[in-house]
């Protein structure tokens, strides 16, 4: 007789399929492994944390791209930041927004590229790449398995919504960090 | 709910490092700390601070990580502020003690001139106390590292509770790592960013700061003196100056006046023949009419104007300077000037040897003596028949080219007497040719191996002084101090280094030789007891210390052991 109260069926499923229905994660939980498919809410929860959360990808494309190891390289990152900002405001799609932000750090990846000190500084923009590669795949999946609700407009205006609240913060961040680089162009001048 | 608790599995923060990776560096540490703190041992000052600086960088990484969350102004990460203000604070403090540890242990080796501290002397206080302070150090910072990234485990945990799907979660999450690790990397960019601010804001201690430091030389140095005083003082700024500007010229640095000047490090500001000799040539190649080899204040204005000269050979090329940081701060860009290689080419008279050049000198000086393949492959039959171990060792066979490097080889060494066996034998003597001959050869073979046995050591000996360098480097021992012994002791010059490369040339051990050692799973007397030659060997010993010497003071130390002639 089938157990209810197990998530699994042990007659018809091996202890191999059990087993790979579920992965393992930090803080004692295990995640299902099967194919997806998310509710709007689910679908909402997840843009929150992947996208707009403390360590989703808006956040970590302004990180990356604020925090320059150099400041001849943070000049032209806060420029192309501040000059792009506001095109994040309003977006048609969620995927539109997603690219928006990806296009932001190739670009600041590419400028850290193109720099003379490249070979001393790769390493740490190589390693935020791979980051943000993995963040893309995420998203993809998390795209294929919303279907129709990833682009609904009701979860387009929250977004849209976060991000002129998050845009304004941002400016402001911006505006700090231009000084700071301002004022330690002119104090090495002095020197 | 999908959701189970059940149990964890730890994610290491470091996943990408290599298992192996880290438990070599632990060991490199653990072996670091024995030097300071085996209490049998005097205390070895230079260890101490490299072990100190690389905590340094550690909590430097962790600080720049906080920082960033403090300086965020997402919402949803206000409890991280929280936690990030907290530690924040706790590692500043560390970094502190550890600042003033580093001080205080570089003090005392200034003080002392001398990197040890003797074990139960007057510094036994001192040994203790530094030796206290690094153990409640390293423990404070290891606690409070481990709850710091605990508390900011939990957070992510916080955070994407409501994620339930691996195929989503899992790349997010190895994106988070993915992300602190590159945040681990920025706090070292960092901390060289700080030090080349602080470098170029300090004189004398970069070549850039020379630009803004003025040189005054009111009365010329001359040539042939040891400066001393002030004009020793603006010798050495000079000396720096030449080392920034000519260090890259492949025509001056080719030359052995500039190998033997030493203008980089240089141990005494003498301005002997070869520092006049590079000298005049600068002077030429900046046009200047003074053509003397004396330090004038036209030289160090040319000097500082310039550029950094990296010309390709037999060009005259408009030099053009890579900006570092500190350039870029002040701001100052140059307009290329152009130098002279010519006039400097003049000045030394010597010609300069490239590996274009090379190639032609050694094709201009081989002409061969054999007109077609058949001249060249009698030659070959003959060399084979006379004297077989030296066509073996050469691997010379009896038929092939008769001009390539092997016949060449060959020529070399036995064509005089090939030639006057030769000419005896168009004369009919053929038989007293070939007595001849052979004695000749036999005569050779016994001079040269009486040459071998004096001049060098032998392959036994070589063998030996290769294993021993293998045992010490393997994961066993890797110890740089036993490698330094083995070089004072056992390599004291070229030819001895040269002979011992041979040797281990011929087993060229593996990264994986070097481990099965350490493992016990392989013996390095068996392992040099079978020739072959591993694929992905190191097989010169450069190529082994370039892999494991990656501290620049261990290097440092190793290139002050090595014999003349042999770079790393």
């Amino acid at each position: 007789m089938r157990n209810t109260y197990l998530p699994y069926n042990p007659v018809f499923e091996s202890l191999h399929q059990q087993a790979s229905k579920y992965s393992t994660g930090s803080g004692f939980n295990i995640y299902e492994q099967s194919d997806p498919n998310l509710n709007a809410e689910e679908v909402q929860n997840h843009v929150d944390v992947i996208l707009l959360g403390g360590e989703g990808l808006l956040v970590n494309v302004m990180k990356f791209c604020m925090q320059a190891p150099l400041r001849r390289i943070s000049e032209q990152t806060v420029k192309l930041l501040s000059d792009k900002l506001d095109s994040l405001k309003d977006n048609k799609s969620l995927s539109d927004l997603v690219s928006k932000l990806f296009k932001i750090w190739e670009e600041c990846y590419n400028i850290a590229a193109s720099d003379s000190a490249k070979p001393r500084i790769m390493s740490y923009y190589d390693k935020v790449n791979e980051g943000m590669d993995k963040l893309k795949n995420s998203l993809k999946t998390l795209e294929d398995s919303s279907k129709n609700q990833w682009n609904t407009q009701q979860l387009l205006d929250h977004v849209n919504g976060q991000m002129e609240e998050k845009i304004g913060a941002y400016r402001k961040q911006l505006v700090e960090i231009k000084k700071d680089i301002d004022s330690g162009s002119k104090e090495a001048e002095k020197k | 709910m999908k959701k189970y608790n059940t149990f964890r599995t730890s994610i290491d923060s470091n996943l990408s490092v290599s298992e192996d990776k880290k438990a070599r560096e632990a060991r490199r540490e653990e072996r670091r700390e024995k030097k300071f703190k085996d209490t049998d041992r005097d205390f070895n000052l230079n260890k101490f601070m490299q072990v100190l600086s690389a905590l340094k960088n550690s909590i430097a990484a962790i600080i720049v990580e906080c920082d960033y969350d403090l300086n965020n102004t997402d919402k949803e990460i206000a409890s991280a502020k929280k936690t990030s203000g907290q530690y924040r604070e706790v590692f500043r403090t560390q970094l502190r003690r550890v600042s003033a540890l580093i001080a205080q242990a570089q003090y005392r080796k200034d003080k002392d001139e001398s990197k040890y501290l003797e074990a139960g002397g007057e510094y036994q206080t001192l040994i203790d106390t530094f030796r206290k302070q690094y153990d409640e150090l390293k423990s404070d910072f290891e606690d409070s590292s481990k709850k710091y990234k605990a508390e900011k485990g939990k957070e992510i945990d916080k955070e994407t509770e409501d994620m339930k799907y691996s195929s989503i979660l899992d790349p997010f999450k190895s994106a988070i790592e993915s992300f602190n690790e590159a945040g681990n990397i920025f706090g070292t960019l960092k901390i060289i960013e700080l030090a080349d601010q602080a470098a170029s804001s300090t004189p004398d201690s970069s070549s850039k700061s020379d630009e803004n430091t003025k040189i005054e030389i009111k009365k010329d140095i001359k040539s042939g003196t040891t400066p001393s005083g002030e004009d020793g003082e603006l010798t050495k700024k000079v000396y720096k100056l030449i080392c920034d500007r000519w260090s890259k010229s492949k025509t001056l640095t080719a030359t052995n006046q500039w190998k033997k000047s030493i203008f980089c490090t240089p141990k005494s500001l003498i301005i002997g023949p070869n520092r006049t000799a590079c000298i005049k040539a600068i002077k030429a190649a900046y046009g200047i009419k003074d053509t003397t080899g004396n330090i004038t204040q036209e030289l160090a204005d040319e000097l500082k104007k310039s550029e950094v000269v990296t010309e390709s050979i037999n060009y005259v090329i408009e030099s053009s300077r890579v900006l570092s940081f500190s350039d870029f701060l002040s701001k100052k860009s140059r307009t290329n000037e152009k130098v002279n290689i010519e006039a400097l080419k003049k000045s030394l008279g010597e010609p300069v040897e490239t590996s274009d050049n090379k190639k032609e000198k050694s094709k201009e000086s081989w002409e061969s003596p054999f007109k077609d393949r058949e001249e060249g492959n009698a030659f070959r039959k003959w060399v084979n028949e006379n004297d077989p171990e030296f066509a073996k060792k050469i691997e010379l066979d009896k038929e092939g080219s008769h001009t390539n490097s092997y016949i060449r080889k060959a020529w070399k060494e036995l064509g005089e007497i090939y030639s006057k066996y030769k000419e005896q034998k168009k004369a009919g003597e053929e038989s007293k040719a070939k007595a001849e001959a052979k004695a000749k050869i036999e005569a050779k073979a016994k001079k040269d191996a009486e040459a071998k046995k004096k001049k060098g050591i032998s392959e036994k000996q070589a063998k030996e002084i290769a294993k021993k360098i293998l045992v010490a480097m393997s994961g066993a021992t890797e110890d740089e101090e036993e490698v330094l012994k083995i070089f004072k002791k056992e390599i004291r010059d070229k030819e001895t280094f040269d002979y011992v490369e041979k040797a281990w040339r011929i087993f060229s051990p593996n990264e994986t030789d070097l481990k099965q050692i350490y493992w016990n799973k392989y013996d390095a007397d068996k392992l040099f007891s079978k020739e072959r030659y591993r694929k992905n060997g190191f097989h010169t010993l450069k190529d082994l210390f370039k892999k494991y010497y990656t501290n620049i003071d261990e290097l440092r130390d190793l290139r002050k052991v090595l014999p003349k002639g042999v770079d790393i």
